[in-house]
């Protein structure tokens, strides 16, 4: 029995005061409605944690001051507390008010007390200056807003568009862009509807062929060509019956090939811009 | 290759198509909000606008409580939202002198109980506004001037003793006969 009375007294040393250090807002030269922040360090042993609910409430604590927020933050030997106090205390002249303090708990038990602090506050007028209307200060201005930032945004992005866009039709070969030479086919293709004779469409092509391929290109450069211009090898059979109907029309070698020249061009031309 | 650089520069024109027209869309509504605004400081009363942003709300509240309206210009600032504090605190800041105003003419006709809580409602509008914006001097002015007239007094059950909050441990009453609670 005795050992257990024992055992009920043993953890009372455990529930010793933790070390607590505040710094406190200056003692002077507070106005009313000022804010005062006061930080608490409190160190805390191993296992020991701050009870949340044992925490001062912000709230209007007295008819003259606010607690208007406690924030925590755990540092590496316990806990830092800020402490955002408000005076409204009015003034007649200056005078030293006093900030009560506050009990908290911990997670073992012990209590211990959250320091309070005092500070001396002036009046904003002077102790004569009479409360008639013509005293009050007048009411705000109206606040337009402030357009540029509005203007400067649908500025860049008219401007993004327009580079966008612009982007777009150079790489389409679109007008202003259409007279590229990087372009061949499609200039060709865009060239050979205003054609109507079958030998000037022939040669209209095979300069864009030519073009397309750096230098004059003839049947048996097709391999090669392809080789250098994947992407064109879905067209390979077309450009070759293409080149043989040439060898029919010009040197009358080789049995005549019928082929659309124009709707071959437009194809390469697909191709040519990616849309293919 | 080239058809993913086209689907690219399509997107791309098509996003900031849409950017253009949306940043069109909102300076439209700027425009708007400050041409209601300039009608409002000129004194004639505008519809709100189901999408008046805070400025507009201010001028709403500014030239409410300018002619006394009180009850509508509350309306208009629970609508401002929290994003822009120092209107906020504004606003607040008109009501108090809406409030500060009717107190004088309570005043001058002589009913000086009618004086005193309107009084105090302003003290309360100044002293939302230096919550919202502690530095706002014009407040700290309008609230010491309100402060001379009605004085802040302490609570009488609280004289000469903390907050309750401060003491927790007090819970038994102090009724006689009722010790610790007990029967």
């Amino acid at each position: 029995m005795r050992w257990l009375l024992l055992g009920l007294l043993l953890p009372l040393p455990v529930l010793a005061q933790p070390r607590i250090v505040a710094e406190n807002p200056h003692g002077y030269g507070w106005w009313l409605g000022d804010e005062l922040v006061q930080h608490i360090r409190i160190d805390l042993s191993d296992g020991v944690s701050l009870d949340p609910a044992s925490l001062p409430r912000p709230r209007r604590v007295d008819y003259w001051l606010d607690l208007r927020g406690i924030s925590a933050r755990e540092t590496r030997d316990g806990i830092e507390l800020t402490l955002s106090w408000q005076n409204f205390y009015s003034a007649m002249e200056p005078k030293r008010q006093e900030v009560p303090s506050s009990p908290i708990r911990l997670s073992n038990g012990a209590e211990a007390v959250l320091p309070g602090f005092s500070f001396v506050t002036s009046p904003i007028r002077p102790l004569t200056a009479p409360s008639s209307p013509d005293q009050l200060l007048p009411d705000p201005e109206f606040r337009l807003i402030d357009p540029y930032p509005h203007r400067a945004g649908l500025v860049g992005a008219v401007f993004m568009f327009v580079a966008s866009f612009a982007a777009l039709a150079w790489h389409q070969a679109w007008w202003p862009f259409h007279a590229r030479p990087a372009r061949p086919f499609t200039r060709a293709a865009r060239r050979l509807r205003r054609l109507a004779d079958p030998a000037m469409q022939r040669r209209l092509l095979h300069r864009a062929l030519d073009a397309a391929f750096g230098k004059v290109m003839i049947g048996e450069d097709l391999s090669q060509f392809l080789a250098d211009r994947p992407e064109f090898a879905s067209m390979a059979d077309r450009l070759a019956d293409f080149f043989h109907g040439s060898d029919a029309a010009f040197f009358g070698v080789g049995p005549v090939v019928e082929g659309d020249v124009a709707a071959l061009a437009r194809d390469l031309s697909r191709i040519e811009r990616g849309q293919r | 290759m080239r058809r993913l650089v086209c689907i690219a520069l399509i997107t791309l024109a098509l996003v900031f198509a849409g950017a253009t027209v949306w940043r069109g869309y909102v300076l439209w509504m700027v425009e708007r909000d400050n041409a209601d605004i300039r009608a409002l400081a000129a004194g004639q009363n505008v519809a709100r606008r189901a999408t008046a942003n805070p400025n507009a709300l201010h001028a709403h509240v500014l030239f409410l409580s300018w002619r006394d309206n009180l009850p509508e210009a509350q309306e208009m600032l629970a609508a401002m939202g929290t994003e822009r504090p120092d209107l906020l605190a504004e606003v607040h800041f008109a009501i108090g002198n809406a409030q500060m105003r009717a107190a004088y003419e309570q005043i001058e006709a002589n009913r000086l109980e009618d004086a005193v809580p309107a009084v105090n409602l302003a003290k309360a509008a100044y002293r939302e506004a230096l919550r919202i914006l502690p530095d706002y001097r014009d407040a700290k002015v309008n609230l010491d001037l309100a402060m001379r007239l009605v004085r802040d007094m302490p609570r009488p059950e609280a004289e000469g003793e903390d907050d309750p909050e401060n003491r927790p441990r007090r819970l038994w009453t102090d009724l006689p006969g009722l010790p610790r609670g007990a029967p």
